[in-house]
């Protein structure tokens, strides 16, 4: 049997049930009348009858005794990188597009790529200055400015 | 007549400066992306999402298609200096191209896969000219149970795109309908799925694809881990001999046609239609103890198929709105974007959209050579970026990307949310291509299945009763089970009637 399977098949199946379940909330109608909950009960059925064939399907096979990771996998950089894609996207509007970019570049440089702090520096300033050129100078982009507009202004 | 008139219209449309500017960033780019380690064109497109919206749809998507076709390029670099497909199709060019490095010929393996791609692109550009036309004429006669026929046609044959698990994708296909139905409902107003969220505009195509594509992308190379050695850092000599013309020239052309007719079928990719012209090759070489080798035919084979495919798959796309692969889910969420609607009205209603992408093809393969071979060098030294400066950057444009859409800092956690589900799908062999199909076509999905079901007061047998629409469900019903027949017949055919 193969874990994987059996394990992806089950989440897919409960999240077919949620979404039939949803379907229903919203009211299916009939086919004659068709209402907002008939299409996605129609696209949950289909997932929940699928994730019966992978979990069939799972329970056939023999376990292939693959394991989540790879054996050189950086799982602290992989974490590390969605963590500060969290911090990005809550920080944005508060810090402002500048700060943002300063501390992600830095933060995912020096900690996720392992680079020298020098070097962690330099990227960080270069990538900022282009960035801040292309979106601010060339595109007229309006960008969030965040708390610091008022400390400054 | 026409034929010329529409050439015409085509070329005085790339002829403007802002078509023609951008055919030359597209294919810089893609051929960039293609040579960089772990930057696919798929995600690179993903990432230039937002930028179609402050274009014209017509510019966007010459410098979409320009991305696209300069990747299959720029991958064949890194399959013949490293030995590593730049690109997924690239891997048969492998197979000779590195060999050839290794033997001190990767000047003329660079240089044929070059001329291979541009007389493939050039005799797939006429095709696509040739046959579009009149298969969006005859589409022209499809009504709402043809549309959804033929959508189902689609979602089946993302099971053959599938390198894995069929049942799988459609699982994921099923469930990019889904997702697809998110936001308010276009017939009822009604809300649906949304729980108070930023969600009644529907998930955005942009960040779903960016996270599935870009955060995904990045996150399982920074699993792998990527360090490159490239075998033969000065390339020379890039002009092939006549003997290598003579060994190479069927094998290009024969190599264009395959590609084309694969990438016409709905779910043929690059990587069917070049394997099928390498084993072609193999087979009719007087040599083929060569290939594998270093057999020159082994490279300008496929990689003239897989330019050839690229092309072809606008066709497809263009005529009957069926995307054939993720990018051109991609491209289809660009034209979306754009307000136009691929299908068979859209060369009827945008020629100067339809006839200027198709200059631009030729054009941008013209570029390309030109790129290509006295810049060689220049890409060469590209190869040897490290991952750890390109992926902070993938990420930001991923997110920045996402929220300059509506400048709502919702969909970023969108593009974030979906890059984990893209990463943990990888783990578990879920292919992400057929969920975004599924995602991308759900609203003609759900519009074409509603609106024959009102048309024929709720009876399914209308999918049944016209012929267009019956034709497409019995190709969709074999499609579905010959998997299933042929592993039988496997089956029989290993243990006999016992």
């Amino acid at each position: 049997m193969q874990r994987a399977d059996f394990i992806s098949g089950l989440f897919l199946f409960g999240l077919a049930i949620f979404i039939c379940f949803g379907a229903l909330r919203l009211d299916v109608g009939t086919p004659q009348a068709p209402a907002p909950g008939f299409f996605p009960f129609v696209s949950g059925l289909a997932v929940g009858v699928l994730s019966v064939l992978i979990w069939v399907g799972g329970r056939k096979r023999r376990a292939a005794g693959n394991r989540f990771w790879l054996p050189q996998a950086d799982k602290k950089g992989i974490v590390l990188a969605f963590g500060l894609l969290a911090f990005y996207a809550l920080f944005l509007e508060i810090l402002g597009f500048l700060a943002t970019n300063v501390l992600f570049f830095l933060l995912i440089t020096k900690y996720a790529c392992h680079l020298r702090w020098i070097k962690a520096i330099v990227f960080t300033a270069l990538c900022t200055i282009g960035i801040q050129l292309v979106f601010k100078t060339l595109f007229n982009t309006p960008l969030p400015e965040g708390v610091f507009r008022t400390l400054i202004f | 007549m026409d034929f010329f008139h529409n050439i015409y219209l085509g070329f005085s449309v790339l002829a403007q400066p802002m078509n023609f500017l951008f055919c030359f960033i597209g294919v810089v780019l893609g051929t960039l992306i293609g040579v960089l380690p772990g930057l696919g064109p798929a995600a690179t497109i993903a990432l230039l999402l937002p930028l179609t919206f402050k274009l014209s749809p017509v510019t966007s998507i010459i410098m979409i298609a320009g991305i696209y076709y300069g990747a299959k390029y720029g991958g064949s670099t890194t399959s013949i200096l490293l030995n590593i497909p730049g690109e997924a199709d690239s891997v048969a060019t492998c197979l000779d191209g590195y060999q050839m490095a290794r033997k001190g010929r990767a000047g003329p393996a660079l240089g044929i896969a070059a001329f291979g791609s541009f007389i493939a692109g050039t005799i797939s550009t006429l095709g696509l000219m040739l046959v579009a036309p009149p298969l969006a004429r005859f589409a022209l006669k499809f009504g709402p149970p043809e549309i959804f026929a033929l959508m189902m046609v689609s979602l089946t044959l993302v099971t053959y795109l599938a390198q894995g698990s069929q049942i799988k994708a459609l699982a994921m296909a099923s469930l990019g309908v889904f997702l697809g139905t998110i936001g308010e409902d276009h017939f009822t107003g009604v809300s649906r799925f949304v729980y108070g969220s930023s969600l009644l505009g529907g998930l955005g195509i942009v960040p779903v694809i960016m996270g599935l594509f870009g955060v995904t992308e990045v996150v399982v190379n920074l699993e792998a881990g990527l360090k490159r050695e490239i075998f033969q850092k000065r390339v020379s000599n890039l002009l092939p001999t006549k003997k290598d013309w003579r060994d190479s020239i069927g094998a290009i052309i024969r190599g264009s046609f395959i590609g084309f007719f694969v990438g016409l079928l709905p779910g043929g990719g690059g990587i069917a239609s070049t394997f099928a012209s390498y084993s072609i090759e193999k087979r009719v070489s007087k040599n083929p103890e060569e290939f594998g080798k270093g057999a020159i035919a082994g490279v300008a084979g496929p990689e003239a198929a897989n330019n050839a495919t690229s092309t072809a798959n606008f066709i497809p796309l263009m005529t009957l709105g069926i995307p054939t692969n993720s990018i051109m889910a991609i491209i289809l969420a660009a034209l979306l974007i754009g307000g136009l609607q691929p299908g068979p009205l859209l060369i009827q209603k945008n020629p100067q959209f339809f006839w200027g992408v198709i200059a631009s093809m030729y054009v941008g393969n013209v570029m390309l050579v030109i790129l290509n071979l006295p810049l060689i060098g220049v890409w060469v030294r590209f190869l040897s970026t490290p991952y750890s400066y390109l992926f902070p950057l993938i990420l930001f444009f991923c997110l920045f990307g996402a929220y300059t859409l509506d400048n709502n800092p919702f969909d970023m956690w969108i593009a974030i949310f979906f890059g984990f589900v893209g990463f943990i799908m990888r783990k578990f062999a879920y292919e992400p291509a057929p969920l975004v199909m599924g995602f991308v076509l759900s609203g003609l999905i759900e519009g074409s299945f509603i609106r024959s079901l009102l048309g024929s007061q709720g009876g399914f047998l209308i999918f049944f009763t016209r012929p267009i629409s019956l034709t497409l469900m019995i190709l969709a019903l074999f499609l579905l089970l010959y998997p299933l027949l042929q592993r039988k017949a496997l089956f029989r055919g290993r243990f006999g009637d016992d």
